[in-house]
């Protein structure tokens, strides 16, 4: 290969610096951080669900710091309106007409906190403004910065006053984390020191908006071979076949599964898919888009992804 | 993956309905199996078919109902009446058994109610191409049959096809796949599958139709058989073959003369059995000499329903199937109906019944004394001139060369006394006209003589060195008894027409009209261009290879290949032999099986690794699934540390192969697949 | 004697095929075990020439008698050719089979003596096609399909039921003759699709039954929308249209308004209204009364023992009613 050193040929290491960073904040959880750098890179959303006082919010803050981006913060609450998240036009006197405020989501990075809890109109027009990668207010079309993410943090469904997403807007979402409870060694380190949220000041930022377009203009080449295509097939055809789920992946899931994955191989400085990249991503990928027949509520999506590494054979 | 909606399934109903294209493919075989036997059905019986099968298109669309049984029962009563009526005591033959066959397929399909009544009449369809083959088997009809057969097939296929199919053509191609992957099959129990002689003696078939040297001889037989350019036989001599003007082929020895027809006379003498008991011998037999070059050949003969065999001169034959008489006529024991090939040996200078003077002289100086008595004086006036009976053959010679006689296929017609008008009158004549007249005037002068039929020449094909004799070439000479040198032939035809003896009837006859006139479209007609002529003597080439070969191809021939090939014939070997094969085609079909389906279109390094993996799970480790080639080298290297070194080279080349890019470089390839054959690992 | 004897010989048969049957079955069902998804290939098809197999063979063996009597070598060439195609028959109707991957998926619940509904899933990987492959259950008809553009068929198969509970429809065949029709091959399947099966509904008097409810007289409070009921603290989340918002103006606190639906005429459907039956017979009328009071949009009840469903109306506790009778008194969902 003859091509000049692009940002993406070194990538592993830049992103072993990132998780250095944001593992000072959030204790043992390098590989959450690194699935969301990868969706991140991947130019898609992503979605932290968890019981509260999970770390979702200091996650994505720190994610926000390190990438060194613009980033606003949304606190999601049931009174919250659209007008507040994409902005207001505003009768300026001066001017003697109506001027645009721009809201919150005018940023390269939001942290939509705890979605949830809003109304469905709310969560509409972020989901919109998500997809379109664009926002209309009162006719006008106003585009988002670019590149334009969205980390949204949101409790399980279960717990009260929540208005659950529907489930044809979750897979608006690239990725679903969950956090997970931390392991005994980072719990302690938790038990032993202050707060690590102060930490949040010193990271220092070791990405760019530039690293992340290199990435996404290098996706494309990663090669991915017919052997693993049909790998990828036989474990989408698994989840449209299986009664077990209400449904299977849809084409866009699918794909999201692919980009993830090429994502992640050149998150190893590898320019080819292996098995392991699509494993390792596809629960994050898959879970929130999956239903299972006998849970409405999508609680128990891990087991189905978990079904799926264990029931299709890899050749 | 798509999900289809278009194709809704069928549920099978009780109620059967032969499919559309089964329908149109069905309908196409029964035309494709009449027609080749139209030209020898009664016209009646073709019309019946045609009516069956028209009826059976107006049914199917709607326009007519089913017969009913009334009509039923009546069609078949007069189609039985008919068929005895048209056959009559020939009710057993092949013709009727043919015809029965057709009506009967035909009716059938006008009552097509079951799946089994549309099986049944696609198996009578190909029951009825063997039938085929009885009448004849040229490279044409082996080739329709090839078409015929895969059209039958893509009838049954068809059949079991789904409602919904909707493409004929993917059918046929189906068929035709098939077919031709039979045909290795085909071809080795065709070589090998012992062949046992017939079961029953066949009802024989009438000799209609085919042209042909018939028992006797009378003025104008021989020029009939002039117009036709059909093949009669075909020799292939081993070693240097004769010059042309001793290709004398004779057939039938006549020696009785009515005053207008020559025929055999009963013969007192018993033949003599060609088959292997030397002991057996008849003295007249032991008597002949044979002198100088004897020359070998190989004769097939197309099928005359006669029973005598063309031999050169004096043959020496060794073949079971035949009897020789003492006028060295050579007949077979069974009427030949097939195709016949035989070899032959004969010696062009001989002595035969040269010594004493028995019956066989006697009546070959009878003549009846009530005709042609002009013919009697001239012979008399003749003999008193010369001094001996070999003078008297040479004038009578010289008397046919000086006079103005004429050798031409359309004489004028004789009367009451054929011989006298022909020598005295029209002198125009074929060579039956001279054989007869020289044999006549010979036993006038009390010279034993007798008349010959058979043919002269043939056609050396440059290509590959046979002789084909065609019906044209039929020809009639005498022979004339000398004491002390015996039968002599003699061809008054020489002594008028050089030409047909040293070139054949194929250049002496080119200007006659009556020529070949059967022959209006074929090749033969257009000899005179080079590039045509060419072409069909390339033609006759295969013709005879195919002859030879393949519809030749018998017993004989089938121990000869297996002598060449597994030694001495015993029956042993042969059971053995075709059990093994039939053993290795078992095998390859269950191999295919097996193979196939076990990993069908997997890339070649994919393979090569599986099969890494159950060399793998035979020593009890199996690749669990869903566990990725790494995982799996990670998990057995936990295991067994020491296979580590083995695995993991594997390992890394399958993912080099299989992940890094779609075309493999053919040499890691290679050096994979090695590396996988030669893996072993201890425990 | 013949008498006598006749009978012991159909027994004797009877006892033979059912050895036979009861053989087979066992060796079925360790060499193809259930599971719900099977991929067709020589491990589970089984393959044999049928009765059209032998009709080929008797004419070319009727041909071949011809070929030897006339002396035919072609007539022995065709013969050869078409024993070619009788065995290649065998390899490419085992081929419409091999391969193919096999799923069923159980239809809506049905009542007991309805057909049930199993929807079998045929896919096809790769390249090979199949055609006219036939599947059917016992009992139901075959239904056939071709795999030639679609990558997936889906066929509804109807299986007649005679039990409540869980209905196994037995094994599914999966057979084909395509292409030449001579040769068949088969698999016995257990896709391990269950269907539930409710209990037969047989009608019984509603009106007797609605005239000696028991009423226990308390009334429940179940959230809804009818009356105004109470108010209770805010909680995040609640919708705002219920805010007390007169309260809130009067600088009281937040507070959630509660509206309620009250019932009083609440029916109990219960095991022993019908004490003289057996326990089937009392799951029919239950079952029929469900459906009734369904239909009619009343709340309803239901008592059986060891289990109890609180009065409601809806898709889901008329399902959960269903389900209820229907796996009553069985173990691990199988019929007794």
């Amino acid at each position: 290969m003859n091509m000049p050193m692009s940002p993406v040929s070194n990538l592993q290491e830049k992103v072993e610096q990132a998780v250095a960073e944001v593992g000072k904040v959030v204790l043992g959880k390098d590989q959450q951080i690194r699935l969301a750098l990868c969706c991140l890179f991947s130019g898609g959303h992503l979605l932290m669900e968890d019981k509260p006082g999970m770390g979702k919010t200091t996650l994505s803050q720190a994610l926000a710091r390190t990438f060194g981006l613009q980033y606003s913060r949304i606190q999601f609450t049931s009174d919250l309106l659209p007008a507040d998240i994409l902005g207001v036009s505003i009768y300026d006197q001066n001017k003697a007409s109506f001027t645009f405020h721009k809201g919150p989501i005018f940023s390269n990075l939001v942290l939509a906190d705890e979605i949830n809890r809003t109304t469905p109109k709310t969560q509409s027009a972020l989901l919109e403004a998500m997809e379109e990668g664009k926002v209309s207010v009162d006719g006008n079309t106003r585009d988002l910065p670019h590149p334009f993410f969205v980390i949204a943090t949101q409790n399980p469904v279960s717990f009260s006053g929540t208005y659950p997403f529907p489930e044809s807007q979750l897979d608006r979402f690239l990725m679903r984390l969950n956090i997970g409870y931390p392991d005994p060694v980072a719990e302690r380190q938790l038990l032993l020191n202050h707060d690590q949220r102060a930490n949040l000041v010193n990271i220092k930022q070791t990405l760019s908006a530039d690293d992340v377009s290199a990435v996404q203009a290098a996706i494309s080449t990663v090669q991915a071979t017919d052997t693993l295509l049909d790998y990828v097939q036989r474990l989408v055809a698994y989840t449209r076949q299986d009664d077990k789920y209400s449904f299977g992946l849809s084409p866009r899931g699918a794909q999201a599964l692919m980009r993830c994955a090429r994502t992640w191989a050149l998150m190893h400085n590898r320019k080819h898919v292996l098995p392991e990249d699509v494993q390792t991503v596809l629960p994050s990928v898959v879970d929130h888009r999956l239903r299972s027949v006998a849970d409405t509520s999508g609680r128990n999506a891990e087991a189905y992804s978990q079904r799926l590494l264990t029931e299709v054979d890899v050749i | 993956m798509s999900k289809s909606k278009a194709a809704t399934p069928v549920i099978s109903g009780e109620n059967f309905q032969i499919p559309r294209i089964a329908f149109a493919w069905l309908l196409v075989s029964v035309v494709a199996v009449i027609i080749v036997h139209v030209s020898r059905l009664p016209i009646w019986l073709t019309a019946m078919c045609a009516l069956c099968v028209l009826g059976r298109v107006l049914i199917w669309q709607g326009r007519m109902s089913h017969p009913g049984n009334r009509i039923k029962l009546a069609v078949v009563v007069l189609m039985v009446v008919l068929i005895i009526i048209q056959f009559g005591r020939n009710v057993l033959s092949t013709d009727a058994t043919v015809g029965v066959l057709l009506i009967g397929i035909t009716l059938k399909l006008l009552e097509m109610h079951r799946k089994r009544d549309v099986l049944l009449v696609i198996y009578l369809c190909y029951f009825t191409l063997v039938a085929e083959f009885i009448y004849s088997q040229s490279i044409p009809i082996a080739f329709y049959t090839v078409v015929t057969v895969v059209i039958i097939t893509s009838a049954l296929i068809s059949l079991n096809q789904s409602p919904q199919a909707q493409r004929p053509w993917r059918t046929a191609k189906l068929a035709a796949i098939i077919l031709a992957q039979s045909v290795p099959l085909m071809a080795a129990c065709f070589l090998l599958f012992p062949r046992i002689s017939p079961l029953w003696s066949m009802p024989l078939q009438s000799k209609n139709g085919v042209t042909g040297l018939s028992d006797s001889m009378s003025p104008g037989d021989i020029g009939e058989l002039a117009r036709s350019a059909e093949v009669a036989f075909r020799v292939k001599f081993s070693g240097e073959a004769p010059d042309y003007s001793e290709l004398y082929w004779r057939a039938l020895t006549l020696d009785d003369f009515n005053g207008h027809q020559w025929r055999r006379g009963l013969t007192l003498d018993m033949p003599q059995f060609l088959g292997s008991n030397p002991a057996d011998t008849r003295p007249w037999f032991r008597d002949m000499e044979y002198k100088g070059r004897a020359v070998q050949y190989n004769v097939i003969l197309e099928p005359t329903y006669e029973n005598w065999i063309y031999t050169l001169a004096l043959p020496q034959i060794h073949d079971e199937r035949m009897l020789m008489g003492r006028d060295l006529q050579v007949n077979s024991i069974r009427r030949i109906t097939q195709r016949y090939t035989y070899d032959a040996r004969s010696t062009l200078d001989y002595r035969a019944d040269a010594d004493d003077e028995g019956l066989s002289q006697r009546r070959a100086r009878r003549l009846p004394s009530d005709s042609n008595q002009r013919s009697f004086e001239f012979s008399t006036q003749l003999r008193k001139t010369v001094p001996s009976d070999e003078a008297y053959v040479q004038a009578v010679l010289n008397h046919y060369r000086t006079e103005k006689f004429y050798y031409t296929l359309s004489p004028r017609k004789l009367g009451n006394n054929p011989v006298d008008e022909f020598l005295f009158d029209t002198r125009e004549g074929f060579c039956e006209h001279y054989a007869s007249s020289f044999t006549f005037l010979m036993r006038a002068a009390g010279i034993p003589a007798r008349v010959v039929t058979g043919y002269m020449g043939g056609e050396f094909n440059p290509y590959d060195s046979t002789l084909t004799v065609r019906q044209y070439d039929a020809h009639a000479w005498s022979e004339v008894w000398i004491a002390g040198k015996g039968w002599l032939r003699v061809d008054p035809t020489a002594a008028v027409a050089p030409q047909r003896i040293s070139q054949g009837s194929n250049i002496a006859l080119k200007q006659e009209k009556e020529f070949m006139n059967n022959e209006i479209f074929s090749l033969m007609r257009y000899r005179d261009s080079r590039l045509l002529n060419d072409l069909r003597l390339q033609l006759e080439m295969m013709d005879y290879a195919w002859n030879r070969f393949v519809l030749n191809y018998n017993q004989d021939m089938q121990f000869q290949l297996f002598n060449s090939l597994f030694g001495a014939v015993t029956r042993l070997k042969i059971v053995l032999s075709v059990l093994g094969f039939m053993l290795v085609v078992t095998l390859f079909v269950v191999l295919v099986i097996f193979r196939k389906s076990a990993q069908s279109k997997l890339p070649p390094a994919t393979r090569y690794y599986l099969d890494f993996c159950d060399y793998l799970a035979r020593l009890g480790f199996p690749r669990r699934i869903g566990e990725s080639p790494l995982q799996y080298l990670e998990r057995m290297s936990r295991q067994h540390p020491q296979w580590r070194p083995e695995i993991e080279p594997i390992t890394r080349d399958f993912i080099h192969l299989a992940y890094k890019t779609n075309k493999p470089d053919p040499f890691l390839l290679q050096s994979f697949q090695r590396r996988v054959r030669r893996v072993r690992l201890l425990s | 004697m013949q008498i006598a004897a006749a009978p012991a010989r159909t027994t004797l048969r009877q006892m033979l095929l059912r050895a036979w049957h009861e053989h087979f079955g066992n060796w079925v069902e360790r060499r193809i075990p259930p599971a719900r998804n099977i991929v067709l290939d020589h491990r589970n098809i089984f393959i044999i020439p049928n009765k059209q197999g032998l009709g080929f063979l008797l004419v070319l063996g009727l041909m071949f008698i011809g070929a030897v009597n006339y002396e035919a070598s072609l007539a022995f060439a065709l013969v050869f050719l078409l024993l070619g195609v009788f065995i290649l028959s065998i390899f490419y109707t085992f081929r419409n089979l091999a391969g193919l991957h096999l799923s069923a998926v159980p239809g809506a619940s049905v009542f007991a003596g309805e057909k049930a509904e199993v929807i079998v899933i045929l896919t096809r990987h790769g390249v090979r096609r199949y055609e006219n492959v036939q599947v059917s259950f016992k009992g139901s008809r075959k239904a056939s399909c071709d795999l030639l553009e679609a990558t997936e068929q889906r066929m509804v198969l109807y299986v007649p039921t005679s039990q409540r509970g869980y209905f196994d429809p037995g094994r599914l065949v999966v057979e084909t003759v395509f292409p030449l029709g001579i040769c068949r091959a088969w698999s016995l399947l257990d896709l391990q699709s269950r269907t539930l099966v409710y209990p037969c509904p047989v009608e019984c008097d509603l009106d007797w039954i609605l005239a000696n409810q028991q009423h226990s007289g308390n009334t429940t409070i179940v959230r809804g929308n009818d009356d105004f009921h109470g108010l209770r603290d805010y909680r995040t989340g609640d919708s705002l249209k219920h805010v007390a918002w007169k309260i809130l103006a009067r600088g009281q606190g937040m507070y959630t308004k509660e509206y309620s639906s009250n019932i009083d005429e609440k029916i109990w459907l219960r095991w022993d209204m019908f004490a003289d039956l057996g326990t089937e017979a009392r799951l029919a009328r239950l079952c029929w009364c469900v459906i009734k009071l369904d239909t009619a949009g009343i709340d309803f009840g239901l008592e059986l023992p060891g289990l109890r469903l609180s009065p409601a109306k809806g898709q889901v506790h008329y399902v959960q009613a269903l389900q209820a009778l229907a796996l009553f008194g069985l173990s691990a969902g199988l019929p007794p």
